[in-house]
């Protein structure tokens, strides 16, 4: 039996950036990376401004934005076509990867607030620190670039790689 | 884990897996998934992956690992080369 060629009817739009598995890895750690190396070397510019204040100040301004620009990549990607396509756009494996992805976001996100929690409620108990607005905003922009980024950052990390 | 035999039909029909893929509405990777054993289909899809080989579910997937093809055609094995008298 031999079928006429057909297109699949699962394939993501054109519209979709079609980044390959490495680059799609790199943009992630990319992503990822850069916003949280810029969100702890904010911590830095809170001491007095000295010398090497200016360059501090440049290089947590490009850290982050190269992060928000890799989310946004990313967040524009085939991958996150998979991680966020309803079901009757992706087949069942896809649909399995994708809810097994989302909850390995959910449970990494719920660790690192967890987490985050913890070490305030130390660092406020034993040298009565309490972060302040700006670290908190500064935080909460981390989570949310985190959290869009996360389900197809796992799902680029998932990928076999195989184009069938 | 349920072992098939779709990558044997696949072929046998003459199909690539984009083909295959297409004919029962999943992406081409779900088939090399499947056909590797990654991946253990709906019965759904099991059914439809039958009827698009025109052969029972039963004859394309099984519980049991299938026997080789050689021992299922009855041919005798084969003499390792060397061994010839």
């Amino acid at each position: 039996m031999n079928a006429a060629a057909p297109t699949p009817s699962k394939a993501p739009s054109k519209a979709y950036l079609h980044f390959s598995r490495t680059t799609a890895r790199a943009l992630s750690v990319g992503a990822l990376g850069s916003l949280c190396l810029s969100f702890a070397l904010k911590f830095l510019l809170a001491d007095e401004p000295g010398p090497q204040h200016a360059v501090l100040q440049l290089t947590v301004g490009v850290l982050g934005l190269a992060g928000m620009v890799a989310s946004v990549l990313l967040f524009l990607s085939t991958y996150s076509f998979r991680a966020n396509a309803p079901d009757a756009q992706i087949d069942e494996r896809e649909v399995l990867e994708r809810n097994r992805a989302y909850f390995r976001a959910y449970q990494t996100l719920v660790f690192v607030l967890l987490l985050s929690y913890i070490v305030t409620e130390i660092l406020e108990k034993a040298f009565g620190w309490i972060p302040t607005r700006g670290i908190v905003a500064n935080f909460l922009t981390l989570l949310i670039f985190a959290a869009l980024t996360l389900p197809a950052a796992i799902l680029a990390w998932w990928d076999a790689g195989e184009e069938g | 884990m349920i072992s098939n035999r779709i990558q044997i039909f696949r072929t046998d029909r003459g199909l690539s897996r984009k083909e295959l893929a297409a004919l029962v509405d999943v992406n081409p990777q779900t088939i090399g998934f499947l056909e590797r054993g990654g991946y253990t289909p709906s019965v759904e899809l099991a059914l439809q992956l039958a009827r698009v080989f025109g052969v029972s579910v039963e004859a394309v997937f099984s519980l049991e690992p299938f026997p080789p093809l050689a021992a299922q055609i009855g041919a005798p094995p084969t003499t390792p080369i060397g061994d010839t008298p």
